[in-house]
């Protein structure tokens, strides 16, 4: 490993050569509005049913709320995360997670490495699972979960989900107070990270918090239901998912817009846990029907 | 025979990282648990002593005998006719009973009593050893552990509170074999994460702690652990003192296996905000001990707990100062931002907010709590205006950012934001009202905040309990039980002449819709009893007289605790419990009584202890109502038991229950205006 300072797209070079050899299918992000990796259907769906599976990926993240107009320094509606999951989550899983960070020039004998417990929840998935935030020198710089629910199904096995911060790991590999600041590239020219989403995160902010449409995102809101039931009688789970993350965005955009009562915020969370949880269950018989294909070894 | 032989027995179970607040829990309770299985199998030992780390939780048991001791059982047989026929041969069920005992039937013996003669034997079971109890009495004690959020990892079927990684038993120098939680037991336990990964082999119990301290990076007590913390703090603050916050230390505790304390700083300029933010954030956020001098005024520095020897300490202090300035920054702009608007201008958006769905939003409960606060400071004698502008701002702090990201703030950020814009007495009181926060906390000073925090718990009482939403058993969400014990020392230790029932019907009148329970006034009345009682004997006061003066429902708390008073000095006197008998006597004499009621009439006077008993009934009601009226209750009890003598005569030589009705009524008339002097204060009988 070179000791010079890693760039931003390093990092996600050297955290995707680490996981491939791991074992991890190496995936591009899901292609729609997502608040987190988590909601991927490489780990949301994944993490159902008795089949094996190993992924990694970056995923970009969107959360309206956390828009800051490009001034918070470490925080925007807009970000990114590698996401890990191993399903069965193997025994030696935290090593396999420090292996990592050693791989990202971090030694947990200078700097201090800790698990401190977080358990994590997400209401709108009906999914729950135990574990931590792991520190590095009092900073989070992953998240670290083992499911025990997805969809309101229990998970058999256990999904080992590992969440690495992105720009927040970055900041402190290149040493710099601001994710705007961070060095993208510097081969052969320097492209910083607020070149590239500075002006977006100053529009989209503009946008989330001024002038999505609200009448019509309520109305899309209502589409998207519709459509997601429509669909699970088709059978159709993927199509109906696409639907639960499209219903689960507008809902975040809403928020942003300060227009959902804290009721009525109860309200659209159940309404789209709702959908998960029924997209979960068709998802299952749809691999059951199809005699779980990933069970089978193919050599 | 090896049953005298003692060695030590070590147990471990290594996790991955466990939650802190559970960790000191579950290893008292395994050793609790350990130590119940010895004793239920007669397994003496020295004493238990228990480890904890993040990674691990152990207990040793020092000295433990290795064998049980011999087992004696005594075995009744049939009796004699069912165990021999009539040519005195051995039944089927004597040779049974013989083969249960491992002897033929002539080496029985006989056991004779009330219900006959019987075969009987005794026999000794050899006791079995220690070694091939223990698998038992630990898997046992396992599956007792409290694991409130148990669960599972990779494709495995059990449940802990995070995966296992490792099992130790070890007696004396021998592994117990066997699988606790998925793994198989050995003698092998493993040092500090980082420090030591590697397998350390334990050649006999007793030698574990040392051998994580020497070799391992580990210290396995925790109690140690907390005392090198502590030290290694008094050592590194050179200037001021360590903040040491009981409950975070012992959680820092457990987050460390190798304790290392390192001081980092931050630029001085965010001392410009609240001290309790910084705190906060510190100790919530980041786990740090905040530093003050010797004014306890803050300084810019704080304590780490690393859990390593780092090759590059200033690299661990450098991350954590990135941290907390990040930190620090965002607080400085909630603050500032904040402060830009007035603390009022947030009350609209407390509409949007629902204090409880059937009991609208926080805004209607703000508009009741000016009300029940003026209506309370005006009982008093506190400044009505202040007490409503107070409720007024009380609740708008929750919409203001910093309050949004510090919970714990609330009420302290109301007083710094209205601070300079407000009355000071007003901003005082947005941060008392919620005192007190837990038993032994504080309660309000000023006034104002003594009728905003009454106001808030009485409003929430009477709303919930009227939508039914009663705490019962262990179940409080609410923390009702809480607002009633804050509720009863407020007004007793601020000496508030309150009248519950009338503040509790006031605060059922500001909420102007009908509801479903219409007991909530005299239901919560009684509830707040409950807590008083609680506290009355937890003080160690007496049960019997709290009945008494609960009885007579005194709706005013400082009333109830004189008549208390009164009751108890009164039970001192020599003439207390004969008195006591003469009441409850009246009390059951009228119980069975004509429910017919007739006044008294002196001219029905035949004996003369009668005429004595209602001369001095008449002579001293006066004098009984005027100390009423002055409510001093011991000398109204001291004027009855000056009047025994007279009582105990008229018992003693009248009859009550005569067969003359007009008689009888009016002794009953007599007793009865008797009562009613006597169940002034209290009532013995209730």
């Amino acid at each position: 490993m070179t000791k010079e300072k890693m760039s931003f797209q390093e990092l996600i070079f050297t955290l995707e050569h680490y996981w491939a050899e791991q074992g991890c299918v190496i995936l591009q992000p899901l292609d729609m509005e997502v608040g987190a990796g988590t909601f991927h259907t490489a780990t949301f769906l994944r993490a159902i049913g008795p089949e094996p599976w190993n992924g990694a990926y970056v995923q970009s993240c969107r959360r309206p709320t956390d828009g800051r107009y490009g001034s918070n320094p470490n925080r925007g509606q807009h970000f990114y995360q590698f996401q890990v999951m191993m399903k069965p989550s193997p025994k030696n899983i935290q090593d396999i997670y420090l292996g990592s960070l050693r791989a990202l020039n971090i030694d947990p004998l200078i700097d201090d490495i800790r698990f401190v417990e977080d358990n994590w929840e997400s209401p709108t998935l009906g999914a729950l699972g135990l574990g931590w935030e792991v520190w590095q020198n009092g900073m989070e710089i992953s998240q670290f979960t083992y499911f025990q629910q997805v969809g309101g199904l229990e998970c058999s096995p256990v999904t080992g989900e590992i969440t690495y911060g992105l720009e927040r790991i970055a900041m402190y590999l290149q040493n710099l107070d601001s994710m705007y600041d961070l060095v993208w590239t510097d081969k052969p020219k320097k492209v910083t990270y607020g070149d590239v989403f500075l002006q977006n995160e100053i529009e989209m902010s503009n946008y989330n918090f001024n002038y999505a449409n609200v009448d019509e995102l309520v109305n899309q809101f209502i589409v998207y239901e519709r459509e997601c039931k429509y669909l699970l009688e088709l059978t159709l789970p993927l199509p109906a998912y696409e639907m639960v993350l499209k219903a689960s965005h507008t809902f975040n955009l809403l928020d942003a817009r300060g227009v959902i009562s804290v009721s009525e915020r109860q309200n659209y969370i159940l309404r789209i846990r709702t959908l998960a949880r029924q997209v979960a269950e068709s998802y299952y018989k749809m691999r059951e029907e199809l005699g779980f294909p990933l069970l089978v070894n193919k050599s | 025979m090896n049953g005298h032989k003692r060695k030590d027995f070590l147990f471990e179970i290594g996790t991955e990282e466990l939650p802190p607040e559970r960790i000191s829990e579950l290893v008292a309770s395994l050793a609790a648990n350990i130590e119940k299985g010895l004793k239920e199998h007669e397994l003496t030992y020295s004493k238990i002593k228990t480890y904890s780390t993040p990674r691990r939780i152990a207990v040793l048991v020092t000295s433990l005998i290795t064998c049980q001791p011999d087992q004696l059982f005594e075995l009744r047989g049939p009796s004699v006719e069912i165990a021999f026929d009539k040519n005195n041969k051995p039944t089927l069920a004597a040779e049974k009973f013989a083969k249960t005992c491992g002897i033929t039937v002539d080496q029985l013996g006989y056991i004779e009593d009330k219900k006959g003669k019987f075969l009987f034997c005794k026999v000794t079971k050899a006791g079995k050893t220690t070694a091939d109890l223990l698998p038992e009495i630990v898997i046992t004690s396992i599956k007792k552990l409290p694991i409130t959020r148990p669960m599972r990892w990779g494709d495995s079927k059990i449940f802990f509170v995070r995966p296992v990684h490792w099992v130790v038993m070890l007696f004396g120098e021998e592994i117990i074999s066997t699988e606790v939680l998925g793994v198989k037991t050995s003698n092998q336990t493993f040092g500090h994460r980082f420090h030591y990964p590697q397998a350390i082999i334990i050649p006999e119990a007793g030698q574990y702690e040392e051998l994580l301290e020497n070799i391992g990076f580990v210290i396995a007590e925790s109690t140690k652990r907390r005392r090198k913390i502590c030290e290694q703090i008094a050592a590194n603050v050179k200037t001021g003192s360590a903040i040491i916050n009981e409950n975070l230390l012992n959680e820092v505790t457990d987050l460390v296996e190798w304790p290392v304390v390192l001081i980092g700083s931050f630029d001085s300029h965010f001392l410009e905000m609240p001290q309790e933010v910084l705190i906060t954030l510190m100790e919530k956020q980041q786990r740090y001990f905040p530093i003050t001098d010797r004014a306890k005024k803050l300084l810019p520095q704080f304590v780490i707990i690393s859990n390593i020897e780092s090759k590059n300490q200033a690299r661990i202090i450098a991350g954590n100062e990135r941290v907390i300035r990040a930190r620090l920054t965002d607080a400085e702009y909630f603050y500032r931002n904040d402060l830009r608007s007035n603390l009022i201008s947030h009350s609209e958006k407390l509409k949007s907010v629902v204090f409880q769905a059937k009991l609208g939003s926080l805004y209607d409960k703000t508009l009741r709590l000016k009300n029940l606060a003026g209506f309370i400071a005006a009982k008093i004698k506190a400044n009505v205006e202040h007490a409503k502008r107070a409720a007024e701002l009380s609740k708008c702090d929750l919409m203001t950012s910093m309050v949004w990201e510090f919970p714990e703030l609330q009420g302290i950020m109301g007083d710094y934001y209205a601070r300079g814009r407000e009355p000071e007495i007003v901003a005082t009181a947005i941060q008392e009202q919620y005192l007190p926060r837990f038993s032994q906390d504080e309660i309000p000073i000023s006034n104002i905040g003594c009728a905003l925090a009454l106001a808030d718990r009485v409003d929430n009482l009477i709303g919930l309990f009227s939508i039914n939403k009663i705490p019962s058993g262990e179940k409080d969400p609410f923390g009702l039980r809480r607002a009633a014990t804050g509720i009863v020392r407020i007004i007793l230790e601020k000496n508030l002449e309150l009248d519950l029932k009338e503040l509790l019907e006031q605060a059922r009148l500001n909420y102007a819709i009908a509801f479903e329970n219409n007991e909530a006034i005299t239901q919560v009345l009684h509830f707040i009893y409950e807590r008083l009682r609680y506290m009355y004997v937890e003080q160690g006061k007496s049960a019997n007289v709290f009945r008494a003066v609960l009885a007579r429902m005194p709706t005013d708390l400082l009333d109830f605790e004189k008549r208390f008073a009164a009751v108890t000095e009164f039970n001192k006197l020599a003439e207390a419990s004969d008195l006591i008998e003469i009441y409850k006597r009246v009390k059951n004499i009228l119980a069975k009584a004509d429910k017919e009621v007739s006044k008294f009439n002196k001219e029905l006077i035949t004996e003369l202890a009668e005429r004595n008993l209602a001369e001095v009934i008449e002579k001293e009601s006066q004098a009984i109502t005027e100390l009423y009226k002055n409510k001093k209750y011991f000398e109204i009890l001291l004027v009855l038991a000056k009047a025994k003598p007279f009582l105990s005569t008229f018992f003693d030589e009248v009859m009550v229950m005569v067969e003359d009705k007009k008689l009888r009524l009016n002794r009953l008339a007599l007793l009865k205006n008797l009562q009613c002097l006597f169940t002034l204060v209290a009532d013995w009988g209730a």
